[in-house]
């Protein structure tokens, strides 16, 4: 059984009814944190990848301090 | 890529309204499985109309309640993962309103719409006024007054009485030791049966 707080709070839900807005607020933030997160699961390696491959042949191809003091060595 | 963008932004809008059998702890740990927002919307759907009119009722202004709605939803969902299940769902939801509500007040506290405190704060908790008078006074009477008292005490009230909330969890809520809640709530009631007898009892 209701005491007289809990059926005040049921008669002011009744008279209220919420916002649609809130909802789409909601689901807006969460669809656009949703693709935020979606877009980091799919370039994310592809881009640590790529960052990866683009460190190792830079240290591949550059030449180290002896050959560029000593070419002829 | 478009189409994933798409799904995205719509799901919420397809699966509004969806009703489950299932539990708050069941939908929860479906919706961290899967991701899948209609879990989340199920979740919505049952505590939207409460936490709104928290809002409303501690903040007095339904353009703030509707921000602070939102702002809770999106807190609750971004910590769903933290929800550890040792309080129900339902007392977890409350403390982030009631937090949310508090400081969204302290933040404001300048704006005297939302501080009204028409009784000068009383240090004689000494006198103890009975559960059954707060539990007796009419609904309309009691809105009256809930409007009227300072909204810590208020809220503490509301915690206790229509949330049924035991004096451990509003400590857990306010982070305070169960016996200053308890002398909270011994000073709320003083300050109920003051606003009481102020507007009612000539």
């Amino acid at each position: 059984m209701r005491n007289n707080f809990q059926e005040l709070e049921r008669q002011e839900m009744e008279q209220r009814s919420v916002p649609a807005k809130i909802k789409n607020g909601v689901d807006a933030q969460v669809g656009f944190f949703q693709f935020v997160g979606s877009l980091f699961e799919l370039y994310l390696p592809k881009m640590v990848d790529l960052f990866v491959n683009k460190m190792s042949n830079d240290s591949d191809t550059a030449p180290n301090k002896a050959q560029k003091r000593y070419p002829n060595k | 890529m478009l189409k994933l963008m798409f799904i995205n932004l719509l799901n919420p809008l397809m699966t509004s309204g969806v009703k489950s059998a299932l539990t708050d702890d069941e939908v929860i740990a479906k919706y961290l499985e899967t991701s899948d927002s209609k879990y989340y919307s199920i979740l919505y759907d049952r505590y939207s109309t409460k936490v709104f009119s928290k809002c409303i009722s501690l903040l007095k202004s339904e353009s703030l309640a509707e921000d602070a709605a939102q702002d809770i939803f999106i807190k609750i969902l971004m910590n769903l993962s933290k929800f550890s299940g040792k309080s129900k769902f339902s007392t977890w939801i409350y403390s982030i309103t009631y937090n949310y509500c508090i400081d969204m007040i302290r933040r404001k506290k300048k704006d005297p719409s939302l501080l009204v405190d028409n009784i000068a704060d009383t240090h004689d908790a000494a006198e103890d006024v009975d559960e059954k008078f707060l539990l007796e006074v009419n609904i309309s009477r009691l809105k009256i007054i809930l409007e009227d008292i300072p909204v810590a005490d208020k809220s503490i009230l509301l915690m206790k009485y229509q949330d049924s909330l035991s004096i451990k969890e509003i400590g857990g809520i306010l982070d305070k030791s169960e016996s200053a809640i308890k002398m909270k709530i011994k000073r709320a009631k003083l300050k109920f049966k003051k606003s009481y007898y102020l507007k009612f009892k000539d």
